[in-house]
């Protein structure tokens, strides 16, 4: 009896001995922070989508002849600036909770959800000075573009919140809440104590903030100049 | 590493600390999740079905049954529409195939994600529950056909245009969240869930399908969210993105200004990239299916994830052969024939590729392998008609004809259906552990197979004497040729055989669930993974206390020299018998 | 372009099916599969091949669209508007110029809701719900308008086929060759009656056609 000693098609083996050898490498490789980088950067793809089809369809409706852009509450300023704040506190977090030290970090992550929780009402208000000025949905069609692209940039600021939260009961407990599941997986949780742990996270959840605040300086900037 | 997973193991095994709730109902296993996709998606497609044959059945014996009117049949075209793309196949075949098998093919214990994968079914099952409360509301459901262009689907001269269509938006919004979260475990598990050895390049074509397809779902289903909250914008708020002035009916509405072509343009951006979201997962189970019963390796298997791939990025760039005819700009007309006809490049390739997997191989007309011969068959037809299509030239005296509609069923509502019920006969043993019956799976194919081209191809002739789609009737078209009534008598004849042999089929699932042959190991001596599990009906953590690893490619069928004519993706090596037969090999620790 | 798609694709259909029925049976309920090497070059053919054929659909399908987006340049005008659920027609008249409309002026007496202002629409004709007489071997370009929703002028003779879409103006143009009747019907779903929205359409000589316009009245004149 012989050995069978042809590679087999894929694969990466190599024929040692007239054994077909494996090398190692190649599939399994779960990691979790790297998991959850795909896991955001593909959420962030998506919400790409979603604006850059508010964007052409911005685009392609402003070329209308009856295209009336709607004046821009001053409010928005200012919810601009919270968001920058927002976004600013959740990378300055990084480095108290790379250093170790708990009382600076959640302080940064209270300012930044804070700060995000104000911009919310800010739009809000936004939302109501438009109406007082005589400009309610419908109004123009810059008007309703105005309330669309508020509401669903709003409506993914908010979803933001969720990850927020998550953080912030992480640190309270000192580690990463037990996924229900989670069980069946091979997942290494040293170092996961801790703020040091919760640096991919919060790596992540600014990465969100920043991306927001990336599509609303667009939105903005659109509004604004057309 | 080994130790939670142990621990996993030992708790099915022993007894189950799991209540019932969590076990069936909110369950967070890939598998239980799998099914509840696959029967809830089979139960709306059953309506999807009964719906059809109530077109038909006006298509057929105009008046026969009272009960049809020009209300209700388009309210059921809507639905059956809406329903068998979006709530039976896209959801079959990425929540019910793409959940079942993904982790078990590629030696994984679970998704990335469980609960955001529990999620994901659950706002499926919202999305269903919205969609069919239309039937409950004053107006009835709507009747804006499946694509929903305003200003009909809005306003008053089309069925349901109240409550009726803020509800299907509503429940077209709350499928693309779930399909989002489901596609983002899809994704993230095959790229960080593969077990050792599973190298991109060894997965089964099923998991590529079904991978390339949720990337391309990801991308392309926000467009059609965005459209929809637009949509319900102009709908319930009275803005104009979509509706210029228009008097309807007589009364002039408070909308100005706004462009119908925009809401094609985001519709379609969605639209035609989902017939491959649907149809992408049916190619990897097909060639999967194939490959193990014709007993030979998938030829050319990285031409074949090329396509795919080719397939998955040119779909988002020819979507506007739909508009041919809408009044866009003439010059995109071009652009569109061109993409569009450079995308059935890649098809032809993968049928070429399916055509020589059969070659030399060593065929068994299991009920599955049938299947997959009748898909061969519908998609080359269905792809083939696709070329008048996408020529805009020949499009134009084509489109919105019966051609179109002969087209769109044979590509991607026959030829999907016949993957899906290919993956059915093949993995039910997988899921329960018995094999199906036979004689029924084939009494079904043939009446399947045979009923669809019966049904679809005098279509085309249909088609090519120009007579319109989405009639109620044809009695007032004066271009109708004589024999339509006959044909169109024979078509539901035939349609209603079809409909007939689905009831087969869910005989035979209730019965071999319950009394079918207990199934070996391994019944069809498959090469993938989840044929490999420990048990049959793997438990919660699907592997023992380790995980399986990857030694080859799956498709390696009939290796000259090896003693079986297949070897699994999980054994190490293989003993090589002299020609002259000799003692089975050791079975590599299964 | 049509008969060499059939053609081809025809061809396509058969080849395909035989191929598979012929392996379905020659290689059924043997022992073992024969070892088939992956064969690049029979790939790289294949692939030439497909991508002639479809070049050869293409190329000129691209030329045949070239001529059917070219505008004929002597031709007669007709506006048609789609409404739920019949075809109306308007001729310029006299003049040769439309007047000009407006939705929101359309009333049961006006469905083309010409503005009164506008004394270029004064002799404009006005054909509710049709029929229309055409004059054979005369170019006519066809401006679509729609007043509610999305409808299609279908004449499968005519092979031309364009949406009306409520806001804009779309076109669409051919020449009729022989003389008869006709029927367009509509080919873009516009709600429940659908089905019914078709208008008679006749071809006749030009000196009937003459006839049968002058015959009709002029807004103007249906006013009094
Ligand atoms: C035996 C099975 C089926 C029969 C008899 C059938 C029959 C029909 C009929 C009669 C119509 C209406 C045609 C018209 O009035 O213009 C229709 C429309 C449609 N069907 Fe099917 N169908 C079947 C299966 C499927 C499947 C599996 C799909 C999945 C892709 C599908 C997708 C559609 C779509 C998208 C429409 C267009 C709806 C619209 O115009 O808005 N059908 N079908
Ligand atoms: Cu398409
Ligand atoms: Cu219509």
């Amino acid at each position: 009896m012989t050995r069978f000693s042809q590679p087999s098609r894929g694969s990466r083996g190599a024929v040692a001995e007239g054994r077909l050898v494996v090398l190692p490498g190649g599939g399994h490789r779960d990691d979790p922070v790297a998991r959850s980088q795909i896991a955001v950067g593909l959420l962030l793809a998506a919400m790409t989508m979603v604006f850059a089809a508010l964007v052409s369809a911005y685009l392609v409706r402003m070329d209308l002849s009856d295209w009336r852009a709607a004046p821009l509450p001053p409010v928005l300023w200012v919810n601009t600036a919270l968001l920058v704040a927002a976004s600013a506190a959740l990378e300055a977090a990084l480095r108290p909770a790379r250093a170790g030290d708990t009382r600076r970090l959640s302080t940064l992550l209270w300012v930044a959800g804070l700060a995000t929780a104000a911009f919310i009402v800010g739009q809000l208000a936004a939302w109501f000075q438009m109406r007082a000025m005589g400009y309610g949905v419908a109004a123009t069609p810059g008007a309703s573009f105005f309330y669309l692209l508020t509401l669903v940039h709003g409506v993914h600021v908010l979803g933001g919140l969720v990850p927020w939260v998550r953080l912030l009961a992480r640190l309270r407990s000192g580690r990463e809440p037990e996924e229900p599941g989670g069980r069946a997986r091979a997942r290494d949780r040293d170092g996961d104590d801790g703020p040091a742990g919760v640096v991919p996270a919060l790596r992540l959840c600014a990465v969100y903030w920043h991306f927001l605040l990336g599509v609303w300086i667009v939105l903005y900037l659109l509004m604004l100049l057309t | 590493m080994a130790t939670p997973a142990a621990a996993a193991h030992a708790a099915h095994e022993h007894h189950e600390p799991q209540s019932f709730w969590r076990k069936y109902v909110f369950s967070l296993d890939h598998k239980v999740i799998g099914i509840q996709y696959t029967v809830t998606a089979l139960a709306v497609g059953a309506i999807g079905l009964v719906l059809s044959w109530l077109m038909r059945l006006q298509l057929g014996f105009p008046g026969a049954v009272g009960a049809v009117n020009p209300t209700n049949y388009y309210q059921f075209m809507t639905y059956h529409g809406l329903i068998m793309v979006v709530y039976l196949q896209t959801a079959i075949l990425l929540g019910g195939f793409g959940n079942y098998l993904i982790p078990l093919m590629i030696g994984a214990r679970d998704m990335a994600y469980p609960t955001l994968n529990m999620l994901s079914y659950w706002t499926y099952l919202l999305s269903v529950i919205l969609l069919l409360a239309g039937y409950f509301v004053p107006g009835g459901p709507s009747g804006g056909s499946w694509v929903l262009y305003p200003p009909q689907s809005i306003t008053a001269g089309t069925p349901g245009s109240g409550l009726g269509i803020t509800l299907l938006l509503a429940s077209i919004a709350v499928f693309v969240v779930s399909a989002t979260m489901g596609g983002l475990n899809y994704i993230t598990t095959v790229l960080q869930m593969r077990t050792r050895g599973m190298t991109l390049m060894r997965m089964p074509l099923t998991v590529w399908g079904v991978f390339i397809s949720a990337v391309v779902a990801l991308l392309s289903f926000p467009p059609l969210f965005v459209a929809g909250v637009m949509l319900l914008f102009d709908h319930l708020l009275g803005t104009s993105f979509f509706i210029p002035t228009v008097n309807v009916l007589g009364t002039v509405l408070p909308h100005e200004g706004g462009s119908p072509l925009l809401f094609q343009h985001l519709f379609w951006f969605f639209g035609h990239p989902e017939v491959y979201v649907v149809i992408l997962p049916a190619m990897g189970i097909i060639s999967d299916v194939m490959a193990t019963h014709a007993r030979k390796p998938i030829f050319g298997y990285k031409a074949m994830i090329v396509s795919m791939a080719a397939i998955g990025v040119i779909s988002f760039i020819v979507w506007a052969h739909h508009m041919f005819a809408s009044g866009m700009n003439p010059f995109f007309g071009y652009i569109f024939a061109a993409t569009t006809l450079v995308v059935a490049i890649p098809s032809a390739m993968k049928t070429y590729n399916w055509l020589l997997t059969l070659w030399k191989g060593s065929i068994r007309f299991t009920t599955p392998m049938l299947f997959t011969i009748g898909f061969v068959s519908t998609f080359v037809i269905g792809g083939l008609t696709g070329l008048f299509l996408g020529n805009v030239a020949v499009d134009l005296p084509l489109h919105d004809t019966y051609f179109v509609v002969g087209h769109f069923h044979l590509v991607m509502g026959v030829s999907a259906i016949l993957a899906m019920f290919a993956g059915i006969y093949h993995w039910f043993p997988k899921v329960t552990g018995r094999m199906m019956n036979e004689t029924l799976g084939k009494i079904h194919f043939f009446v399947t197979f045979l009923g669809a081209y019966l049904v679809f191809f005098p279509m085309f002739l249909m088609g090519f004497q120009g007579i319109p789609r989405r009639y109620f009737s044809f009695d007032l078209v004066a271009f109708a040729p004589s024999g339509l009534d006959a044909v169109n008598a024979m078509v539901t004849v035939a349609a209603l055989a079809v409909g007939a042999a689905q009831l087969v089929f869910v005989a035979n699932i209730v019965w071999s669930a319950v009394r079918g042959r207990e199934a070996d190991a391994n019944p069809w001596q498959a090469n993938t993974l989840e044929w490999q599990t420990p048990q049959i009906r793997p438990g919660h953590g699907n592997w023992g206390p380790k995980l399986p690893e990857v030694y080859r490619w799956p498709y390696d069928y009939s290796v000259p020299g090896a003693a079986r004519d297949f070897i699994p993706q999980n054994e190490p090596e293989v003993a090589v018998v002299s020609p002259a037969a000799g003692p089975e090999p050791e079975g590599a620790g299964r | 372009m049509m008969t060499m798609t059939t053609v081809i694709t025809g061809i396509a259909f058969v080849a395909v099916h035989l191929v598979l029925a012929y392996f379905v049976f020659r290689y059924s309920g043997r022992q073992k599969a024969e070892h088939v090497e992956d064969n690049p070059r029979l790939e790289r053919t294949l692939l030439l091949i497909t991508s002639l054929l479809i070049a050869i659909m293409l190329v000129p399908g691209l030329f045949a669209y070239s001529q059917v987006i070219a505008k004929p340049s002597d031709r007669l005008v007709v506006e048609v508007l789609g409404e739920q659920w019949r075809w109306n027609y308007r001729f310029p008249g006299e003049d040769g110029i439309f007047g000009r409309t407006d939705v929101r002026l359309i009333t049961s007496d006006n469905v083309f809701g010409i503005d009164p202002a506008d004394p270029t629409g004064a002799d404009d004709i006005v054909i509710v719900g049709g029929p229309l007489y055409l004059p054979v071997n005369q170019p006519v370009l066809l401006q679509f308008r729609s007043k509610d929703v999305l409808h299609n002028f279908w004449v499968p003779e005519f092979r031309v086929k364009i949406d009306a879409v409520p806001g804009t103006v779309t076109e669409s143009w051919f020449t009729p060759t022989r003389e008869g009747t006709y029927q367009a019907a509509c080919a873009e779903y516009c709600g429940v009656a659908h089905y019914v929205m078709t208008s008679e359409i006749h071809v006749v000589d030009a000196a009937e056609f003459e006839q049968w316009l002058a015959a009709l009245p002029t807004v103007a004149q249906a006013q009094e």
